[in-house]
């Protein structure tokens, strides 16, 4: 299969005024359309800054970090993170005064598509997720945790990218809406072809993954292919 | 391409004002503290318009003058005030309605020095303008039709004459009269008069008047001839012209400086010494300046106090647009974050919350600018004055507080927040 992102070498430094902080070194690896990867590891471990450099919030201090064959500092990131890949939180991360349908809405329009064919397309991923459509007006404060994480699954489809980052999906969530979030994350991977790689402590999560990467104190390695 | 730029002003535009709504409360807040800024800026701007209105029209309310009087002080009349000076106090760029005398003596029809003694009974005066008679009002002189006071200033042979005289030779305006000009001469030191004949000649008798209260020093005239007709007599009889007593306005008190150096460095007056010894000199010059100098020293300190504080205003109000707009933005500081998180640029999301503060701005400024034309009714200079420097200082402020959000690691961000 097609590899979408190559990690070689990959380290990075967390840089303060007074102190330098290893926090990945080392780390090679690749991910592919089709596949739901886990990333575990303890807290602190450094898998959310690697899942941050996949997202192209940041570029790694050394190594080299390529995306479909492109290494990720000479992109434009924000066009990478506009267009093709997405990424979901444990904190959901929707906009607070924006209504569901809106923040579905919001990665199209960033793109100028047209805002009623950006409306019908957010009903059509709402719908994909599952949202009742009593759901698609109210604001994020006012629905579920499972919903809102729903809600950043088809705000993350709507970014059109084949790349889904999620970092602790499941961590807010209770037992029967995580299985939902992993059977939807597991959905886009395989059916629709994603390259899906989630960051967990979660178990269940790692054993629907496809690959399972361990990560300990900043060093990536591979526990289950 | 411009299909795509319009999409992209849409989105932002539809950005900043769904926001600007959601964000309801704070924007209103924003909104009031601006028109309360901007109303502060309109009385500041307004207080340093009528200052500088005050100052300019300062010279309406205390019209400086200048007499000229022996050097020491005493004697305002009665004086012998060079040819020379007076003129050049008359063609002074500095000075407006300049007004000069001399005393004349004199007689009905003509006579020699040797008949003095019969018919040299009657005050007269040359004078440029009617001012110069101390205490007559203009309403006391009824001119003959077609004829006004600017007749004074020029060197025709015509007369004003004492209607009480009139009647009793029987004269009346628009007759010719035949008049003896004698002209005083006075000793240099001491009290010495010597009284000496001029000229004889035929006058039009131009208007009448009539002096109720004379207020000068002297006996109130019963003719007034021209200045320049005197003074031209005087030279056609190869006798030295003195005017008697002079006094102007200063035609701009701002140029106060130049005027005085021009009166005493080139006219050659001097300031009034009061110890000096009496002579009969007009060579000193007394300007009435004071009460202007006080009150465009006071203005003009507070005017510059008022224009002093501006650098000051507008670092404060930056710093309120700053403080507004960094208060408003800490709150937003995770929605800011996931907007770069989804792809928005540094620009874009700069003018998108930039955006939204230009409108909340232009907003207070608009209803702070109706409630201080409402409340404080400034000119509409102020207006647009106070209005352009808050918008300005505001969105500098506020450019300053997104700027600042602008440094936040978003990558950091979205780590704490979870």
């Amino acid at each position: 299969m097609e590899k979408v992102i190559e990690a070689v070498n990959v380290g990075y430094v967390y840089q303060t005024k007074y102190q330098k902080t290893k926090a990945l070194s080392g780390v090679s690896c690749s991910f592919e359309r089709g596949k739901i990867y886990a990333v575990t590891g303890k807290s602190g471990s450094g898998k959310s800054t690697f899942l941050s450099l996949l997202a192209g919030l940041d570029v790694p201090t050394e190594g080299t970090l390529t995306i479909e064959g492109k290494d990720i500092r000479k992109m434009n990131r924000d066009a990478y993170r506009r267009n093709r890949a997405s990424v979901i939180y444990q904190a959901f991360h929707l906009f607070p005064l924006l209504t569901v349908t809106e923040n579905v809405m919001f990665p199209m329009e960033l793109r100028h598509v047209p805002v009623k064919e950006a409306r019908a397309k957010a009903y059509e991923y709402l719908k994909k997720v599952g949202l009742p459509e009593t759901l698609y007006g109210k604001m994020p404060g006012m629905i579920s945790g499972g919903e809102q994480q729903r809600t950043a699954i088809a705000r993350a489809m709507a970014a059109g990218g084949e790349i889904l980052l999620a970092d602790e999906p499941t961590g807010n969530l209770d037992s029967q809406n995580e299985k939902v979030i992993v059977q939807l994350l597991c959905g886009l991977a395989h059916k629709n072809n994603y390259a899906v790689i989630v960051v967990t402590h979660n178990e269940a999560v790692a054993a629907a993954a496809d690959v399972v990467y361990a990560m300990t104190d900043g060093m990536l390695s591979l526990v289950k292919r | 391409m411009g299909k795509f730029r319009v999409s992209k002003m849409k989105f932002m535009i539809r950005q900043t004002a769904r926001n600007m709504v959601r964000h309801g409360k704070k924007s209103t807040l924003h909104i009031l503290i601006g028109m309360l800024t901007v109303l502060i800026l309109d009385v500041y701007v307004e207080n340093m318009d009528s200052t500088e209105k005050r100052l300019a029209e300062l010279p309406k309310v205390f019209a400086v003058t200048a007499r000229i009087s022996t050097l020491n002080g005493s004697q305002r009349e009665g004086m012998t005030i060079r040819e020379d000076r007076m003129m050049g106090v008359r063609k002074s760029a500095y000075v407006k309605d300049p007004v000069f005398t001399v005393r004349l003596k004199f007689g009905f029809g003509a006579f020699t020095v040797e008949e003095y003694k019969e018919n040299l009974n009657h005050y007269g005066m040359g004078m440029n303008a009617p001012e110069g008679v101390s205490g007559m009002k203009r309403e006391e002189i009824a001119w003959l039709d077609g004829v006004d006071e600017s007749v004074l200033a020029t060197a025709r042979k015509v007369c004003l004459l004492d209607a009480a005289l009139m009647e009793e030779r029987g004269l009346h305006p628009g007759d010719e009269v035949t008049l003896t000009l004698f002209y005083y001469r006075y000793a240099i030191e001491g009290s010495e008069v010597f009284i000496e004949p001029l000229v004889t000649d035929i006058y039009k008798i131009v208007g009448s008047m009539q002096i109720d209260n004379y207020e000068g020093y002297w006996v109130a005239p019963e003719v007034i001839l021209p200045l320049d007709y005197v003074r031209e007599a005087y030279h056609s009889q190869g006798i030295e012209f003195f005017a008697d007593s002079g006094f102007f306005a200063v035609k701009d008190p701002f140029q106060l400086n130049a005027l005085k150096a021009q009166m005493y460095d080139e006219i050659g007056f001097l300031p009034v010494i009061t110890r000096a010894r009496p002579r009969t000199d007009g060579n000193a010059l007394t300007i009435m300046d004071e009460a202007f100098i006080r009150s465009a020293e006071t203005l003009s300190g507070n005017l510059a106090l008022l224009q002093g504080m501006m650098p000051f205003l507008t670092v404060i109000i930056i710093f309120i647009g700053y403080l507004c707009s960094y208060l408003s933005l800490q709150s937003r500081r995770e929605e800011y974050t996931l907007m770069r998180s989804l792809g928005t640029g540094r620009a874009r999301s700069f003018f998108l919350l930039f955006g939204e503060a230009a409108l909340v701005e232009a907003a207070a400024c608009l209803l702070g600018s109706l409630a201080a034309a409402v409340f404080l009714k400034p000119s509409v200079r102020a207006l647009a004055l106070s209005g352009t420097m808050f918008f300005l200082a505001f969105l500098t402020g506020a450019a300053m507080a997104v700027l600042a959000l602008q440094r936040l690691s978003v990558m950091e961000m979205l780590g704490k927040k979870d």
